[in-house]
């Protein structure tokens, strides 16, 4: 699992790497005079991050080598069956709450900011967390409330209100 | 009139009734603020400046400043707590800060970081007050070459900030580089990287990164290591103890002084003086190994460095009108609403102001410290609600505030993005610091690496001329290579001793 | 609707203890409107300024809020800092909210000109509907007061023989632009070292890493009355009638005869497109009556500007030729 990891990671690197000096020699590397062109630090650093992946691909594939030659130093994650299960749901968790976060995004400007993200506390807190619903809404509507108070009030920042304009009257 | 009757006359202004309360308020105000993910001082002082429209102009930048004070550590309990920096400054002090508080030592680092802010705020106050001039006609003979040669400096603390893989740290930073050239570049007036997305042209932004990161991040790991143990500690495990203090004290100075220097330096920053004043903390320390553990020194060195950074701001902001850093060009606006020229007379022209406001900034970190030092033991029990009930709230405050920084979604977009970026990076152990760090010191690298190239014509052995930049290169290549130089001059005197 | 008059009101006094007062005033809002002309905003006006706060358009957006809200009392504005990409963000912000009359963009030279014909953008000052402007900015030449350089002649000179560096505030700032029209007419070229602020050019002017920079008389004044730099020239046709700026000699005067209007920097106001022409009347009236009071002239005074005010087409054919102007010189920089 986690060598994979990390040469998923070591290749995402060096993309991002590559894309970066291929796109900045558009902007000029050096000028005239060798001055340093506005494509210069990009190129530079997209090539260091080319480096570097290539370099933590090889550190990860080096030792999982030295892994296989000697057994004690075991790479593999040791879990138990239960744990497994424990983390399976977990990182379910981990996935509805950032799938949460992804739709009340989407819906912030459509909805009002404040009201869809009182509904997603109430969301994770009814729907992620299985707390007692009535006890849920309490908390969302009280910290709505209080961000209502401190953010739109107080600080005069103008979240979106969406089609809840009229509830907050702005 | 000499320096002390200039005190005098300074503190009987700030101690006016009037003055207190509105410092109070703006402390109080500021911490607030503070505590809000995203809203740092400089927005702070902005947001609030119109309340102070009716105020004295005395009385008002009294208030703004004692905002500016409280925000700093509005974001330092936030940070220690929940791993949420509310301020690009205070993000080092969460390094250390929030496994102190996992341990159940969240009441200790509290401390730590307001008595540390206090006491390397007063030194700075002293060196601002007494050498104000001095230290600017210094920070003028730091032009572009030498902030170049800062910065590279900075970048040799990534070592210190990589963890399990060097590699990674350095991966990391590059990437956080690589990121602060998106966007329009307004030296050049190019475009890089926006492919037409108008979003794209103002780049990616810092806080939103630094909240998605740190705070959303956090949230998601914590969600997936499963059960989080409420954190319950007894109320003697709260407070300071003289082992901690005894630990932190010439951190406190060494990482305040160093602060308030880089604090000087127009355009620096505290964010840099935080990482510095840390790096510096970690190579004289006897504990290195508990940095970025939860060492106390760790949490100390920053907030010294950090708070000692933001007294610094105000030297060429008060003697010349160059504001040292955002939040003291924010004020240099509130000095011209108020019909204040800040410029090079400004010492002449309004002693009463300038003398009262930095009178005040003694008042205002005192009534931060009284405020919060009681207080401490209410914040830091706050871990002792369930962290189901905590999370979702964690995450409602980090994005508003990711919308309010530039009050667009775009902000809120970036943060989930790098929320589930630093999800992963947790996941597979890549270190997050190079990656701010990165962040913090692209740009400005950047910056001044080009108006070298176009001081010297393109041609960069200008850098030869400038002493305080070569020996600042020096000093980089010293802390990087030095090491192992120590290390080969040991094996030959052994090999010699030998022989011998 | 008037929840924001009310936060002022409330803050003025200057304790966030009056937070459940504020909850309680909310019910309180009045629609009573004095109708002054055949349309008048009937919710809350956004005031979009494109930079962050602090800055000279922060400075204008602020003072043209509480100037407007002064001369419409039934009004209520509020400031919201949109800030991004040298202004491009908040110019969007604006295209996005077509026919939206409650919408008003703090606007300058830079980004409503210059930046569109630098980059490829989607806006253009002509898809906005243009307002008022409200004061000029003019752009003066500054030396550290150690100098050899007495004056402009001094300068040119100087750039014939050898590298003369310059500070400017990006590639197509207005002191970038005063430079070039310099540097056409004497035939000469300065080697331009871009900085990012006004600010940062006094750092590098005061620490001798450049021979002269490009200044706003706001930026130098106090400079210049310490007598840390001078002024060589401004691009002005008059020159100021106060001192010490009086003393400065005008681009004509110093013997270089060139259009000044590409080195001016408008502050104004700018709205949505497509507004009605009642609801265009109505802010032009605002502006207008804004620049008759006391507010105004303490903002004009405390920041060195000169009053300006054009309204209608006469400001539209302003923003055509400074357009005019600016390209051609852009083009030729590249």
């Amino acid at each position: 699992m986690k060598p994979r990891g990390d040469y998923v990671g070591a290749l995402i690197l060096v993309a991002i790497g590559a894309a970066f000096s291929t796109l900045s020699v558009d902007y000029g590397i050096l000028g005239e005079e060798a001055r340093i062109s506005p494509g210069f630090v990009p190129f530079i650093v997209g090539l260091l991050l080319v480096v570097f992946g290539a370099m933590i691909g090889w550190e990860t594939w080096r030792s999982r080598v030295h892994a296989t030659i000697n057994p004690t130093e075991d790479d593999t994650e040791s879990e138990s069956n239960t744990d497994k299960g424990a983390r399976y749901s977990t990182t379910k968790s981990v996935a509805l709450i950032f799938g949460l976060l992804l739709i009340a995004t989407i819906l912030a400007p459509i909805l009002g900011f404040l009201l869809t993200f009182s509904i997603l506390v109430f969301a994770i807190l009814a729907g992620v967390e299985q707390e007692r619903l009535w006890f849920s809404l309490i908390i969302s509507l009280s910290i709505g409330l209080l961000a209502w108070l401190i953010f739109y009030q107080f600080m005069g920042i103008r979240l979106p209100l969406g089609i809840s304009a009229p509830l907050i009257g702005g | 009139m000499d320096f002390f009757a200039h005190l005098v006359t300074g503190f009987g202004t700030a101690l006016s009734p009037m003055n207190l309360l509105y410092c109070f308020i703006g402390v109080l105000l500021g911490t607030v603020i503070g505590l809000l993910p995203g809203l740092g001082s400089a927005t702070g002082v902005a947001l609030l400046l119109p309340l102070t429209l009716n105020l004295s102009p005395t009385t008002a930048l009294i208030m703004l400043a004692g905002i500016y004070y409280g925000a700093q550590y509005g974001a330092t309990i936030t940070s220690i707590l929940i791993a949420t920096p509310g301020d690009s400054a205070s993000v080092v002090t969460a390094i250390d800060g929030y496994p102190m508080a996992r341990q159940g030592r969240a009441g200790p680092a509290l401390a730590i970081g307001a008595v540390s802010s206090f006491v390397s705020g007063i030194i700075s106050l002293i060196l601002l007050m007494a050498l104000a001039p001095v230290f600017a006609s210094l920070a003028l003979h730091f032009g572009a070459p030498e902030i170049c040669a800062l910065i590279v400096l900075g970048f040799t603390s990534i070592v210190g900030f990589s963890g399990t893989s060097r590699t990674k740290g350095l991966a990391m930073a590059a990437l956080g580089v690589a990121i602060t050239t998106i966007g329009l570049d307004p030296q050049s007036g190019n475009a890089r990287f926006t492919f037409g997305f108008i979003n794209l042209f103002g780049g990616i932004g810092f806080l939103p990164v630094v909240i998605g990161l740190f705070a959303v991040a956090e949230v998601l790991h914590q969600v997936r290591s499963g059960k989080v143990e409420p954190i319950r500690t007894h109320f003697r495990d709260m407070i300071l103890k003289r082992e901690d203090w005894r630990r932190c004290r010439t951190t406190i100075c060494g990482s305040g002084l160093l602060g308030f220097f880089i604090g000087v330096l127009p355009g620096a920053g505290a964010t840099l003086a935080s990482f510095l004043g840390y790096d510096l903390a970690r190579h004289f320390s006897k504990h290195k190994d508990e940095f970025g553990k939860g060492a106390i020194e760790g949490v100390a060195a920053s907030e010294a460095a950090n708070s000692a950074a933001v007294n610094g701001a105000f030297v060429p902001t008060l003697t010349l009108g160059i504001p040292g850093s955002g939040t003291t060009a924010v004020l240099l606006g509130a000095f011209i609403v108020f019909g204040i020229q800040p410029g090079p007379l400004l010492f002449t022209n309004e002693p009463d102001l300038v003398w009262g406001l930095m009178c005040s900034f003694f008042i205002g970190s005192a009534i931060l410290l009284l405020l919060n030092l009681p207080l401490v033991p209410v914040f830091a029990s706050l871990l002792r609600f369930r962290y189901a009930l905590i999370y979702p709230c964690i995450l409602f405050l980090s994005f508003i505030g990711a919308y309010a920084i530039e009050n667009r979604m775009w902000g809120v977009w970036l943060t989930l993005a790098f929320g589930i970026i630093g999800y992963f990076m947790k996941r597979y152990d890549y270190p997050t610091a190079p990656l701010i760090l990165g962040i913090v010191l692209g740009g400005m690298f950047e910056k001044t690496l080009i108006q070298t190239s176009s001081m010297g014509g393109g041609d960069l052995t200008i850098f030869l001329n400038r002493p305080i930049a070569m020996v600042l290169f020096a000093l980089a290549a010293l802390i990087l290579y030095g090491p192992y130089l120590a290390k080969i001059y040991s094996k030959i005197r052994r090999a010699s001793a030998r022989k011998a | 609707m008037t929840i924001t008059k009310k936060r002022k009101n409330f803050l003025k006094v200057g304790s966030s203890i009056a937070m459940a007062c504020a909850l309680g005033s909310v019910t309180l809002a009045s629609s009573a409107h004095a109708q002054e002309s055949s349309w008048s905003p009937s919710q809350q006006v956004s005031m979009v300024v494109p930079f962050k706060p602090g800055g000279g358009s922060d400075i204008f957006g602020r003072a043209a809020t509480a100037g407007i809200e002064e001369v419409r009392n039934n009004i209520d504005i509020s400031v919201q800092n949109i800030v991004g990409g040298s202004g491009a963000v908040g110019y969007s912000t604006l295209l996005q909210r077509k026919g939206n009359p409650n919408y008003l963009l703090a606007s300058e030279t830079g980004a409503a000109i210059i930046l569109p014909i630098m980059n490829d953008v989607p806006y253009n000052w002509d898809k906005l509907t243009p307002i008022a402007e409200a004061a000029e900015d003019h752009t003066m030449i500054i030396v550290a007061n150690d100098s050899p350089y007495k004056s402009i002649s001094d300068l040119v000179d100087a750039a014939k023989e050898g590298q003369v560096n310059i500070a400017i505030s990006g590639k197509g700032s207005p002191a970038s632009l005063s430079f070039k029209l310099i540097e056409k007419d004497q035939d000469v070229s300065f080697n331009r070292v871009v900085f990012e602020s006004g600010s940062a050019n006094n750092a590098a002017l005061l620490g001798g890493d450049v021979a002269a920079a490009g200044a706003n008389p706001g930026e130098a004044i106090e400079l210049i009355k310490a007598d840390k730099v001078r002024a060589l020239t401004i691009f002005k046709d008059e020159r100021f009638d106060r001192a010490p700026l009086s003393e400065v000699p005008t681009i004509a005067e110093a013997g270089i005869d060139v259009d000044i209007t590409p080195t001016l920097q408008f502050r104004g106001v700018l709205a949505s497109p497509g507004l009605s022409e009642a609801q265009q009347t109505y802010w032009e009236n605002a502006i207008k009556e804004w620049s008759k009071t006391e507010g105004y002239k303490t903002y004009i005074n405390n920041n060195y500007l000169t009053p300006k005010v054009r309204t209608g087409d006469e400001f539209a054919d302003f923003l055509a030729k400074q357009h005019d102007t600016i390209a051609p010189l852009l083009k030729e920089t590249d």
